[in-house]
């Protein structure tokens, strides 16, 4: 397209615009405000669980991170997995996972990363084969950058470490998250996550693929995951750390 | 009327009686509509301030329009700078030229399609498939209704007019195989075939429901994830949005992200929300290597310069639809254009031309159920008023004009009225039995065909009030 185009067009638009206006009408955009922000008076990540599971995904809070390895296993187990793939991230320094690897009647894989200094892959990784790979995965299990209390969502931002493809893919997901990552409201999202954060995808999930298409009854699974589950571990320090998260000014 | 819009309308009113005479789609639109009707309040009712966010909203769009070129600019600006592209389109043939090209200088073989209206409106599908391109259609519902080979006919719900068995019909004349008809194995089969269409495509194409002018985000909202998957594997991905898709800020979004699902279908959120901002970065595994903005005019500077403004503050949650009480019982099809229900009385006669679908504004019994339910409270009562004025000032009925200034000559002069009403009294009480009139005579009695016609009082109401004023 030329650039004659793009005038013709903003011209034509301007003109459009200057036809109603009136002399006094207001340029500035509206301030921000957070009216209908939700106010959570329970504790946070049970106020998460319910949402969550309203949505039809399934929570489990445990008490502590040394929790979560056995969760984990029996999640996969009744899943019936055969192909679990995992995206990187601090959860896992937390987690013994050597069991995932090495034993189960299962085959468990890291997302490969791009070479370290460059950032670029290297020409031996053989992309076709990944994405075969990828699609085949039943299982997918990630971090969360952000669960929302209010939704019962949780917020994944694309990363090498992090692509989309393991949230989207297998038939199960499973997220682990600390509790300090829960947000009480959607607005807190767009607060804590500024512009300057944003990579090329942010997804919010909210609950298991669905679709009502068929005489509208609510099927699951129809492109995404079937089913979603999330586990919170509850840190000790929560509230401290959560109070840095949240620091970041209300309108 | 020229002889194009009484095809039309002749048209509407065939498509009405089918509509009216299909058990089925009626039972499908009642089930459909007060379902997502009550979705609609509930989805309200659980939203704390709900009144005030909704006006939020509608004064961030409003103003936006205000002052769209300026967004616009900074839009472009902002996606360029995270490695998109934007193009410019006045109307649908240049926009599917625009993407038809970027098909060809990629070799693109094979797309996917995730549910877009503005897409719909283009006709893309079309020249993608003259051009030689293979185009799957990726939203379940409107995967159903490329096989069949229709139209959507709502705008979250766009094959409620098929059963679980015409599904399976379709399914397994597609496969070649025979498909079940219970509803699990038919996602299941529609999610195996789309998945390899997901894997071969080069090329993803979407709509917008929202772009934010500060970071360049396009937000695509799916409950079923076709969105992400057409987002995430395709090497290129095209997006194509109404110009008035955008929205200033960052902080903008969770006001209307609040409202879509909520009035859409009552939920908090749809399922998946994906704020795309540029093409896959250095080092991603995933995501696609170019993104493509086509901005999409198509006659809505027309509308903006137009009392109508008012209406590009849509944001297509389909709650209008559902509260309508002709769309519920005619249905989507009905309309004759790619919108329905009550905005899209609005919409279609606004993007083409007034004289075009002249029975749409007319479609209507001005209720206002649809501002009612419409998350930015659009005025579409008010709306659909201000086109009939315009169809008549367009082209004045003799009859009507004539029968209007009488009426005005006599209301002008009371003893004149005076005299008319006596008048009327005089020849309706012979006609009527009962305390009704049943069937008036000549011109008039298409007013007595369905339904009663109050039989007039002895004494008219100034001579009560005479009465009563002497006692
Ligand atoms: S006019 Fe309002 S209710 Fe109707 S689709 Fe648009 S936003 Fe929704």
């Amino acid at each position: 397209m030329t650039a004659a185009n793009r005038q013709n067009f903003l011209e034509r638009v301007r003109k459009a615009v200057a036809e109603v206006n009136r002399p006094g009408d207001p340029k500035l955009p509206l301030p921000h405000t957070w009216v209908g922000r939700s106010k959570i008076d329970s504790d946070l990540v049970t106020a998460f669980c319910s949402a969550l599971q309203r949505a039809g995904g399934i929570s489990h809070a445990v008490e502590s991170w040394s929790e979560v390895s056995p969760l984990l296993r029996r999640l996969i187990h009744e899943s019936g997995g055969k192909n679990i793939v995992l995206s990187r991230g601090d959860w896992q320094q937390r987690l013994d996972l050597d069991w995932l690897f090495r034993h189960g009647p299962w085959k468990a894989w890291l997302t490969p990363l791009p070479c370290s200094d460059t950032g670029e892959w290297d020409s031996a990784n053989d992309n076709d084969a990944l994405k075969r790979q990828l699609f085949a995965a039943d299982v997918g299990i990630t971090g969360a950058d952000w669960l929302i209390a209010e939704t019962g969502s949780v917020v994944l931002l694309s990363r090498p470490d992090q692509p989309r493809s393991v949230s989207l893919l297998p038939r199960v997901h499973i997220a682990i998250a600390e509790s300090r990552r829960v947000l009480p409201d959607l607005y807190d999202l767009f607060n804590v996550c500024s512009p300057a954060d944003l990579t090329a995808n942010l997804i919010i999930i909210t609950g298991p693929s669905k679709t009502g298409d068929i005489e509208l009854k609510l099927v699951t699974g129809v492109h995404g995951p079937e089913q979603i589950h999330v586990i919170v571990a509850r840190e000790t320090t929560e509230l401290s750390e959560r109070a840095v998260l949240l620091s970041s000014t209300a309108p | 009327m020229t002889d194009y819009a009484r095809q039309e309308h002749r048209e509407f009113v065939a498509a009405s009686r089918a509509a009216l005479s299909d058990g089925k789609l009626q039972l499908a639109l009642v089930r459909l509509t007060s379902t997502l009707t009550a979705a609609n309040r509930r989805g309200y009712d659980s939203l704390p301030e709900s009144a005030q966010v909704r006006e939020q909203a509608r004064q961030i769009k409003l103003r936006t329009l205000a002052n769209l070129p300026r967004y616009l600019e900074q839009l472009e600006e902002s996606v360029r700078s995270v490695g998109g592209f934007v193009h410019w389109a006045d109307d649908a043939r240049q926009a599917c030229n625009i993407v038809c090209d970027i098909a060809w200088s990629h070799g693109v073989k094979r797309a996917v399609k995730a549910k877009s209206m503005t897409t719909e409106e283009i006709h893309l599908n079309a020249a993608l498939e003259s051009a030689g391109i293979e185009v799957t259609e990726t939203d379940f519902g409107e995967f159903v209704i490329q096989l069949a080979k229709e139209r959507p006919s709502h705008i979250v719900a766009p094959a409620v007019h098929h059963t679980r068995e015409s599904i399976a019909g379709l399914l397994s004349n597609h496969l070649g195989e025979p498909v079940p008809d219970d509803a699990p194995t038919l996602a299941k089969t529609g999610r195996r075939i789309l998945r390899q269409k997901f894997f071969a495509a080069d090329m993803g194409i979407t709509g917008v429901n929202f772009a934010v002018a500060e970071t360049g985000t396009l937000v695509l909202v799916t409950n079923e994830g076709n969105g992400r998957l057409t987002t995430t594997w395709p090497r290129i991905h095209v997006a194509v949005m109404g110009m008035e898709k955008v929205i200033p800020r960052w902080r903008d979004l969770p006001v209307f992200l609040k409202l879509l699902a909520r009035a859409a279908t009552g939920h908090p959120l749809s399922v998946y929300t994906s704020l795309i901002t540029g093409p896959a970065r250095n080092g991603d595994l995933d995501g696609p290597e170019e993104l493509h903005l086509v901005i999409l005019d198509n006659g809505r500077s027309k509308v903006l310069a137009s009392p109508f403004r008012e209406s590009l503050a849509c944001i297509r949650c389909g709650a209008c639809l559902n509260a309508c009480p002709v769309y519920r019982r005619i249905g989507g099809h009905a309309y004759g254009g790619i919108y329905s229900g009550p905005i899209g009385s609005v919409l279609t006669p606004l993007y083409s031309d007034i004289s075009h679908n002249p029975h749409l504004p007319h479609a209507s019994s001005l209720c206002g159920a649809c501002q009612a339910a419409c998350p930015v409270k659009i005025n579409i009562p008010h709306m659909l008023i201000g086109l009939r004025e315009l169809q008549h000032e367009k082209k004045r009925n003799f009859w009507e004009d004539l029968a209007y200034g009488l009426a005005r000559r006599v209301l002008q002069r009371p003893w004149l009225y005076r005299l008319m009403g006596r008048l009327l009294r005089w020849t309706l009480r012979p006609l009527s039995r009962d305390g009704w009139c049943c069937r008036l005579p000549g011109p008039v009695a298409g007013w007595t065909q369905s339904r009663d016609f109050p039989a007039p009082t002895r004494r008219s109401f100034r001579q009560l009030w005479k009465r009563e004023m002497k006692r």
